[in-house]
């Protein structure tokens, strides 16, 4: 399992990740695990809000505007997803520490 | 005067996969040849040639087959050798390496010149479904193997016979006196020789259905993202992972090109009816 992520997290694209988008939805392969992740419309925009110039508080707090829903649930959703993507070796958790599964 | 021929052996050729098959039994060669007599008959000019040969077992009625001289299956009867030669060459009609196709475990049919693409584990329904397609007048490409050309994302043919199990004949009755395999638990029907069957020739990629077959369930065309196709044909690839980044883009031309759907089989009939009405209007 990854470290907690929390609200000052920053999250970043694996670089080895491969990465399609299909009518607004990604689907990922991760080389090192060799799996495949899909993401739906609302995942994939958080995956293109990622930046290291960003915290996940920062993203969730653009995308709830954009999605007219209240911060604190926008960001414990991303929060979920995000760590899901991290153990998967999708996403780096810039100085977390991620402990493989 | 008279002339007599002796048959000694058959060469096919299955989307690049070129064999021979002999036998000591002319009349185990006559049903294998059956079994694959839609197949095309000339090697390309590249082809390697493998040679499988049916020898006769040490007990009467009993065969042994090889591949290149070397021992595929000790001794077994007619049925057990053939069922044995039809898995080898499946797997090695799948399993070769080819950097202009990739394939998928689906089947596939054609109507007014455009292809659908039914990809899924087995006991899924292909065979199944296919061959009600096959019956409603589409033509026939494979019920095993989809090769799609990576440049035109055209499905090439491979009409080995439909393989259908046991489980299916009730609802296929109709091509029961076409099987030619003569095996207790599986028939083997070329589709040529069914009054409605067509061999069609490669056609694009236009609609991908995930067939599902649900005992009792009502049957269900439902529209699915493209990425869950993706998904869903990723893992019906063989060998995704020798070159997975460029599978998956392959996949995702694929999918854009195509109306994606996930179908529930209850009612094989209702099922042909749903795909033969989508393809028609779509």
């Amino acid at each position: 399992m990854t470290d907690l992520l929390t609200a000052a997290s920053v999250v970043v694209h694996a670089p080895d990740t491969h990465v399609t988008d299909l009518d607004g939805e990604k689907v990922l392969y991760v080389p090192a695990r060799q799996t495949l992740h899909q993401l739906d419309q609302t995942a994939s925009l958080v995956w293109d809000c990622l930046s290291a110039a960003a915290t996940l508080d920062e993203v969730a707090t653009d995308l709830a505007v954009a999605f007219a829903m209240d911060k604190p649930t926008m960001l414990s959703d991303i929060i979920v997803a995000m760590t899901v993507l991290v153990d998967a070796g999708a996403l780096i958790a810039e100085g977390g520490t991620v402990v493989s599964t | 005067v008279t002339t007599t021929a002796l048959q000694l052996a058959v060469r096919f050729r299955a989307l690049g996969y070129c064999f021979d098959v002999s036998s000591d039994d002319a009349e185990l060669l006559s049903r294998a040849s059956r079994c694959y007599q839609d197949l095309t008959r000339e090697p390309g000019a590249d082809d390697e040639v493998v040679r499988y040969h049916f020898a006769a077992g040490t007990e009467s009625g009993t065969f042994r087959l090889f591949c290149d001289g070397e021992p595929v299956l000790g001794t077994g009867p007619a049925a057990q050798v053939l069922a044995t030669l039809l898995w080898h060459v499946n797997a090695r009609t799948t399993q070769r390496p080819s950097a202009n196709h990739l394939v998928l475990h689906a089947a596939a049919a054609v109507r007014d010149g455009r292809t659908i693409v039914l990809p899924a584990p087995m006991e899924s329904g292909k065979t199944t479904t296919v061959s009600g397609l096959v019956q409603a007048g589409f033509g026939y490409l494979t019920d095993e193997a989809a090769a799609i050309h990576v440049d035109d994302l055209h499905v090439e043919p491979f009409p080995k016979s439909l393989a259908v199990d046991n489980g299916s004949w009730h609802v296929l009755e109709a091509m029961a006196p076409y099987d030619v395999g003569g095996m207790s638990r599986q028939w083997q029907i070329p589709v040529s020789t069914l009054p409605t069957g067509s061999l069609a020739a490669r056609s694009p990629v236009a609609f991908v259905v995930l067939p599902r077959f649900v005992p009792g369930s009502d049957t269900i065309l439902e529209p699915v993202s493209r990425a869950t196709a993706v998904m869903a044909m990723s893992a019906s690839t063989f060998q995704f992972l020798d070159a997975p980044e460029g599978n998956l883009d392959v996949l995702a031309r694929v999918a854009t090109a195509s109306c994606c759907y996930e179908l529930t089989i209850g009612s094989l009939a209702h099922a042909v009816d749903l795909l033969d009405r989508l393809m028609a209007t779509a």
